[in-house]
């Protein structure tokens, strides 16, 4: 008789093969949140997003250094000039060499409808290079420089990879100028509900009683006035002789004191099934303080689901400011964000000859996708059980 | 049930004022008034507006006094006359002004829910039978991108789409050669053909929505016993699916259709402003900008009403379809 | 196998079903086999995750995805005395659509989620027997309330309007029977109909069950973990373990006599047999369905396990004296081993 099946017979033999088992103690050895990044890392979609989600971020905050241009260098003589392609390999007499450039614009004049186009023109290369110098900015308010990632080699020369706009201005760095302002008032404005609904959804939820029926008719009645007309109304009061960055604080606050109501409703969810569990109880009957119940016992156990209804109210923000400021409510030029920009395709003729202007909008897309698949993954992530 | 419609109904009425009075506050805020932008215009128009004229105005407006007394003069008008007060800038009473537009409003909201109701559920059934199948990533795949698109980037697309491939720009309501006609055939179709864009819009959204909400309600419902409880009974597939689970589906989106109308109304206000169509949003925004604040107050205050309203509607359906809550309320 | 006297009712043999899982192939019902005849109540016990009630569910074609009855042969009479082989039909099939509710009546574990909430009980009473019987509104209507007055539905005229949340634990079951019974099946599988009820109500349900047997001549399948219930109703008892059949013959010879261990184990759970006052539970849990032990599937919970044979080669499953069939190494030549090598506790 062997040693390993006496000590089968002698003991009940483990009911899982050894891989499961060796699983099953990896995973109960876990921490929470250990587990939820396996979870997440399983969810590809969602893993991909995040990875875009930083990327505009990192993209939003760089953007004086990543943008070719300036949001306001206008090329008049460059109006609604349609995007170039950008050439890796150049051809010459000796064959064909590295040497990434773009073509310049020639104007044509259509006689008949006395419009003016622009072609472009394989005679005048624009070579293109990284890190090279262009319009100057100040980054951050810290320095100033005028180096560009990328851009034409020889500064001023056009270079326009998705286009120009009325002003010639180039779309291509205003979106990633854009990106700044609808991706932080999304984050901000995001942020300031989070305060707002965690405090009200906590107190609604641990408290109950005559509090928790007062803050849920609050909500009620919020829900219950059209967001967009509400917003409108508290946007048209926002001074027009404000300060640019005053108008982003206004409009951001704006945005939050609807936005909040959502998460102080999931907030208030969790602090009522919570507040029976055992070890809030146990925490009770040791003699803690209510504060340290719930900064210390409640609140870190929903941090993931907190995260998740973040990530997933941020995208509404973005919509909300788009639909703001494009129909002149929200922020105003010389501010750019998506919403903005958009407002440049407003008319539906000047669309129609430079469809390139749309551009802003598929960020807004690809901003709002990524951080909705990114929301979804957490949230699965965070509770696997969850519908 | 009718206890209930009564006792629901009455619940309106405190949310109605306390919105009234939200409304109210909203469109006092902007500093100055009506008569400050008025006097501003005729100055930039090189007409002068003497100082006593204007307080002779205000006086005449009640604009002088407090706002507490300005908030219970506009709340008892409105509620014992159903007077919404005048407009300063069309100089006519406000109800005259949003009428017609209240009406294009209420259409293309009712418009767009039919459809969302028309598309999302039936989608919503087949992609919860065939789980994982083509059309089911398909009907994901659109549900995000219904979410994600801005409603003002869809319009823009659609109006691009319209100008450069049926070279019509389809603002407004009408056409000029049905902007006064009498009602035909013509004319309907007219109006149809320049309301299908908010109506598609508007839809889309509500439509990701759903279809997202009735295929989790729809897996869910599928695996519950009483699915085979009708399987043992012999029941065809179709016949079970649509008299148990699909019935039992329709519940949350029931509900889920009150929440929309909120979100409808908003957004008409947008994609109204954005493809020109004369309904409430376009108004409003005016009206905003002008501070003429009878006129924008009566504007934000009726599409409370129709969320109100809405949600009042889509719980009593839910009493009617679920007998569980109607007997919670007996 | 054993030799029916008279052609059974049902007749199962070899029974495969598989659920192909992410982690693996689940083979929850594999080779299982048994007999049911006319108006006889056959009842089959094990653990959670013995494969019992999947069996009831191959049996009606209620086994859902990934599930699949991937062998066997499953002949049943049929009314007007020919048979078919229900493994050979596909579950959504007419054939076998028009079998469920007609000739095998089926009820559920709970009462309250195997009944719709938003639908009175008369409807859900009356669709099966306008389809299979082929009844008007008025008629089925007559049927449904005949139905519920059998099943000692109190003021079940007054009451077909129902909802089942108005009703009790007791009266929703009794509502479930009477829809299965209502086009008076030939056989009833009944999926532990009473675990979920309180002991009064479930001692009155077995009785009636017991009663209704009798008026309408139909046998029973009877899944149950529950020995104590096993030792009122059952003809002839099956065990199962981890999808296979374990021992199964007459009732009386199984309780009184059982002979495979995991039957005595069972029984120690519901019985002092002893006679120390004391109830003993099986030691260890049922093993994971993906990780099946070698040889025997209960060697690893077994007292009497025999190291180098139990844990490296399957016993067979193999008459003993006529209607008797065990599957143990203890009893594969027919007689009990010496049990000298076993293990003490």
């Amino acid at each position: 008789m062997s040693s390993a099946t006496d000590t089968t017979a002698a003991a009940p033999a483990p009911a899982v093969p050894a891989a499961i088992a060796a699983q099953e103690s990896r995973l109960a050895g876990a921490s929470e949140w250990r587990l939820i990044w396996w979870r997440f890392r399983r969810h590809r979609l969602a893993f991909a997003s995040g990875i875009v989600v930083l990327a505009i971020y990192v993209i939003a905050l760089l953007a004086d250094p990543i943008a070719p241009a300036s949001t306001e260098a206008s090329k008049p003589q460059y109006t609604y000039a349609p995007p170039q392609m950008l050439h890796l390999f150049r051809t010459t007499d000796d064959g064909w060499r590295f040497e990434p450039h773009v073509l310049g614009y020639r104007v044509q004049i259509d006689p008949r409808a006395m419009r003016r186009s622009f072609v472009t023109d394989p005679d005048t290369v624009i070579p293109v290079g990284l890190f090279v110098r262009g319009d100057r900015y100040s980054f951050l308010g810290l320095f100033e420089s005028d180096l560009h990632l990328f851009g034409p080699i020889e500064a001023g020369q056009p270079f326009f990879l998705l286009g120009a706009d009325r002003l010639g201005r180039d779309v291509l760095s205003r979106t990633i100028h854009g990106a700044r302002v609808s991706m932080s008032i999304g984050l901000v404005g995001v942020l300031m509900s989070l305060a707002i609904g965690v405090v009200l959804g906590g107190l609604s939820g641990y408290l109950g009683g005559l509090v928790d029926s007062a803050i849920q008719r609050t909500i009620e009645i919020i829900r219950s006035i059209p967001t967009i007309p509400l917003w409108m109304g508290l946007a048209a009061a926002v001074p027009l002789t404000w300060h640019p960055l005053a108008v982003y604080f206004a409009v951001t606050v704006i945005l939050s004191l609807i936005g909040w109501t959502t998460i102080a409703r999931i907030v208030r969810g969790k602090f009522l099934s919570l507040r029976n569990e055992d070890f809030v109880v146990s925490a009770r009957l040791d003699g803690a303080s209510q504060t340290r119940i719930i900064l210390v016992h409640m609140l870190p156990s929903f941090y993931s689901y907190i995260i998740a209804a973040t990530t997933l109210a941020v995208p509404t923000m973005i919509l909300s400011e788009t639909a703001l400021s494009f129909i002149g409510l929200g922020l105003q030029p010389p501010m750019v964000s998506w919403g903005v920009l958009l407002k440049e395709a407003q008319n539906i003729r000047s669309l129609a000859s430079a469809p390139w202007l749309f551009a802003p909008g598929v960020a807004v897309m690809i901003a709002v996708l990524s951080l909705s698949f990114l929301g979804d993954g957490l949230r699965d992530a965070a509770d696997p059980y969850q519908k | 049930m009718f206890a209930f419609i009564i006792r629901r109904t009455a619940l309106m009425v405190p949310t109605m004022l306390i919105i009234s009075a939200i409304v109210f506050v909203v469109i006092q805020l902007p500093p100055g008034d009506f008569l400050d932008t008025l006097a501003s215009q005729l100055a930039s128009q090189g007409e002068g507006l003497a100082d006593s004229q204007i307080a002779l105005l205000r006086e005449r407006y009640g604009l002088d006094q407090s706002i507490l007394v300005q908030y219970l003069k506009w709340i008892t008008n409105i509620v014992t006359a159903l007077d919404f007060g005048q407009s300063f800038e069309w100089n006519k009473a406000v109800l005259d002004v949003i009428a017609p537009r209240f009406w294009v409003t209420l259409g293309i909201a009712l418009l767009s829910l039919a459809l969302t109701a028309v598309v999302a559920i039936p989608c919503g059934i087949y992609v919860s039978l065939r789980q994982y199948s083509l059309g089911d990533n398909l009907a994901t795949f659109f549900s995000f991108l219904g979410l994600a698109v801005p409603n003002v980037l869809m319009t823009l697309v659609l109006m691009y789409a319209s100008f450069t491939l049926f070279d019509s720009n389809p603002g407004g309501l009408f056409s000029a050669q049905y902007q006064d006609a009498p009602w035909s055939v013509g004319r309907v179709l007219d109006l149809l053909a320049h309301l299908w864009i908010p109506a598609v819009v508007l839809a889309t959204a509500g439509t990701a929505e759903v279809v997202r909400v009735m295929r989790a309600t729809m897996l869910d419902e599928l695996s519950k016993p009483y699915v085979d409880t009708a399987r043992a009974k012999g029941l065809t597939e179709a016949r079970l699916t649509m008299k148990y689970p699909a019935r039992i589906a329709i519940n949350p989106i029931v509900s889920k259709l009150g929440w929309m109308i909120p979100i409808i109304v908003s957004s008409e206000a947008v994609v109204s402003i954005v493809a020109d169509i004369p309904t409430m949003g376009p108004l409003l925004l005016r009206s905003l900008l002008a501070q003429d604040m009878y006129l924008a107050g009566a504007i934000i205050l009726l599409l409370a009403f129709l969320t109100v309203i809405g949600t009042l509607i889509s719980d009593i359906l839910l009493a009617l379809l679920d007998p569980r809550i109607r007997h919670a309320m007996e | 196998m054993r030799a029916p006297t008279a052609a059974p009712l049902l007749e199962v043999d070899n029974l495969r079903t598989h659920f192909t899982t992410p982690g693996g192939l689940v083979k929850s019902v594999d080779g299982v086999s048994f007999t049911v005849g006319h108006q006889e109540t056959v009842c089959i016990v094990g653990e959670s995750g013995s494969g019992k009630s999947i069996t009831a569910r191959s049996i009606m074609g209620l086994v859902r995805r990934p599930g699949r009855v991937v062998g066997g042969r499953m002949n049943f009479r049929l009314r007007d005395g020919s048979t078919v082989d229900l493994a050979a039909i596909p579950p959504d099939s007419a054939t076998y659509r028009a079998i469920r509710g007609r000739e095998i009546g089926m009820i559920f574990q709970e009462p309250m989620s195997a009944l719709s909430p938003v639908h009175t009980i008369g409807s859900q009473i009356e669709e099966g027997i306008r389809l299979h019987l082929g009844f008007g509104a008025r008629a089925a209507r007559e049927r449904a309330v005949d139905a519920l007055e059998k099943v000692g539905f109190p003021g079940a005229r007054q009451r077909l309007n129902t909802y089942p949340f108005q009703l009790s634990g007791g009266l929703r079951q009794r509502v479930c029977i009477a829809m299965a019974l209502a086009c008076e099946p030939s056989l009833l599988i009944a999926d532990e109909p009473t675990t979920a009820l309180d002991v009064t109500t479930q001692a009155n349900i077995l009785e009636l069950l017991l009663r209704l047997q009798g008026e309408l001549g139909m046998a029973i399948v009877f899944i149950t973990h529950d020995l104590g219930v096993v030792a009122e109703i059952a003809d002839r008892v099956v065990v199962m373990y981890l999808g296979q059949v374990m021992e199964a013959g007459p009732a009386s010879g199984i309780l009184g006599h059982p002979r495979h261990p995991y039957t005595r184990g069972l029984l120690r759970c519901v019985a002092d047999i002893e006679g120390d006052g004391l109830l003993r539970a099986i030691p260890g849990i049922v093993p994971h369905p993906l990780a099946r032990p070698p040889g025997c599937p209960f060697s690893t919970r077994c007292e009497e396990m025999m190291p180098g044979l139990c844990d490296t080669t399957a016993p067979e499953l193999l008459a003993i004296n006529g209607e008797s069939r065990v599957r143990c190494h203890l009893w594969s030549s027919g007689q009990p081993h010496v049990t000298e090598g076993a293990v003490h506790g």
